[in-house]
């Protein structure tokens, strides 16, 4: 489930229910916990997550990626490097001559071989092997990344979806995201469960809506309702 | 009777999680869910909680009490936050007071009669100045005889909470002779100095019959009147004028006992 092209260490997680997942480590050291196991240098095969169940653990990772993704795309101070690595890609892809003329040729022959195709391949082609128009679109995209303000709108949305779900996914969310210390992942979650929890209309719905049963004794909850009798 | 606890999914939640998501609500929703459960009871009560419903400058505003208020420190969030609520903490000389509103814990301020400009305040014929044991602060104003009727109070929406609609009062009561108030009403506005415009409605501070803009009693028996409202976005909107007149009528007017001007968020009934 990677779709960036570093060439890093991938981990084997496994869910409660024995599934496996495999995660890029930048990925997963999104949690502590397991930025921990890491960082012990251990070699481990498979960490196991004992308490997380694999529809959860998907969500989660999926959180993981978002938000390894938006670090790349918006830290400004390593714009350059990852402009060096990306100009160097092109050229290697550049200058392998096998690759490159066997993708076009392949290209070509998917589509209907008419002008304007051939076209397109040449300059494809073309960009793909020169230097000089690498350095525009590089340019080009360096502009637009610094200077999309709406980025940060944007992962507030993409969040505010992801946190919009049942009251047993967010539960789940939640618990896994205390277990795994996400941080990001537990502060949002934290804030739809309070919000959950202001539109309750009634004590006796917030335990519904979390599976709570009340263990006072009546004394006890006569005391704690005399305690907030000042709430109309 | 078995107790049991029972939950839709196990493990239970920690107490710091519950005690983080609570600090997300609000003061009543935390004081309600004390009632959910004895982990919610003891995760609602908790400093994590309670400092977050204070007001990020409560120390520095606390700091600056004509009192030492030492024995605050003592106190839990929770009981410090509630005491705030209760007990006006008072500013400048015994002018100017603070409170907390505590269903919101947004701030509350209430500008004495020596904060506001009075016409002809400072003039003996006019108005006097005495100590009220029912006022919070040292001295109220009390009106002798005018015609020329003109009090205002500002105050600087960068010391208001953000993101709030607040509501301005004049909190007054009359002396045992009064004139010239039950016919006629007084104009007020509440608008941002630095804005053109505003609106200017008129009330009766003391009708002879039961109107809309009704004034109300309030604690040791004063009363209060809404002047107006408007909404602190950022607390970057200048100084709020809130005004009080009635220059036109050239009916003299005695026996109204000003204790101040006092702001708080409007509640939502």
């Amino acid at each position: 489930m990677s779709s960036s092209n570093n060439s890093g260490k991938v981990l084997k997680l496994k869910s409660k229910d024995n599934q496996i997942f495999e995660v890029e480590e930048s990925v997963a050291i999104q949690s502590e916990l397991i930025k921990n196991v890491v960082e012990a240098g251990c070699d481990i095969g498979v960490i196991p997550l004992l308490t997380v169940h694999s529809k959860t653990l998907r969500n989660v990772i999926e959180w993981c990626q978002k938000h390894v993704d938006y670090v790349e795309e918006n830290d400004s101070g390593s714009n350059e490097e990852e402009i060096k690595n990306w100009e160097s890609e092109i050229c290697e892809e550049g200058n392998n001559n096998g690759s490159d003329d066997e993708e076009t040729k392949n290209w070509e022959s998917e589509e209907n071989n008419n002008g304007s195709d051939e076209e397109e391949a040449k300059n494809w082609e073309s960009e793909g092997n020169n230097d000089g128009s690498n350095k525009e679109e590089v340019e080009n995209w360096e502009w637009e990344e610094n200077n999309d303000g709406s980025d940060e709108e944007e992962l507030e949305n993409w969040e505010s979806k992801f946190v919009d779900v049942d009251k047993d996914s967010l539960y789940a969310l939640l618990l896994a995201a205390d277990y795994l210390s996400i941080d990001s992942l537990l502060e949002r979650v934290i804030k739809q469960v309070a919000d959950v929890i202001k539109q309750c209309r009634s004590v006796e719905e917030v335990r519904q809506t979390f599976g709570i049963k009340s263990d006072f004794t009546p004394e006890e909850e006569e005391e704690i309702r005399e305690e907030i009798s000042w709430i109309d | 009777m078995e107790r049991k606890m029972q939950f839709t999914l196990p493990p239970t939640l920690p107490e710091g999680c519950i005690a983080n998501i609570l600090s997300f609500t609000s003061p009543l929703d935390a004081c309600r869910s004390a009632l959910v459960s004895p982990t919610f009871r003891s995760a609602a009560s908790s400093d994590v909680v309670w400092e977050r419903f204070l007001p990020p400058d409560y120390q520095d505003i606390i700091s600056r009490s004509s009192l030492k208020l030492s024995s605050l420190d003592s106190l839990s969030k929770k009981d410090l936050f509630f005491h705030l609520c209760h007990h006006p903490v008072i500013l400048n000389n015994g002018s100017l007071s603070f409170t907390l509103d505590k269903w919101t814990g947004k701030k509350c301020y209430m500008l004495g009669a020596r904060e506001l400009s009075i016409i002809w305040g400072d003039t003996d014929t006019y108005w006097k100045w005495l100590s009220r044991p029912e006022s919070r602060f040292s001295e109220v104003a009390e009106l002798k005889v005018v015609c020329w009727l003109d009090i205002r109070g500002k105050i600087d929406t960068k010391t208001l909470s953000t993101k709030t609609t607040y509501a301005a009062y004049l909190v007054y009561k009359f002396a045992e002779f009064r004139h010239g108030f039950k016919r006629s009403p007084v104009n007020v506005q509440v608008k941002f100095e630095e804005e053109e415009g505003g609106v200017t409605s008129r009330v009766f501070l003391d009708p002879l019959f039961v109107t809309r803009e009704q004034s109300q009693h309030r604690e040791n028996g004063w009363m209060e009147i809404k002047m107006g409202e408007f909404y602190n976005e950022q607390g970057d909107d200048g100084t709020v004028a809130c005004s009080l007149w009635e220059v036109d009528n050239f009916t003299s007017k005695h026996g109204l006992i000003i204790e101040g001007i006092e702001l708080r968020p409007k509640r939502n009934l």
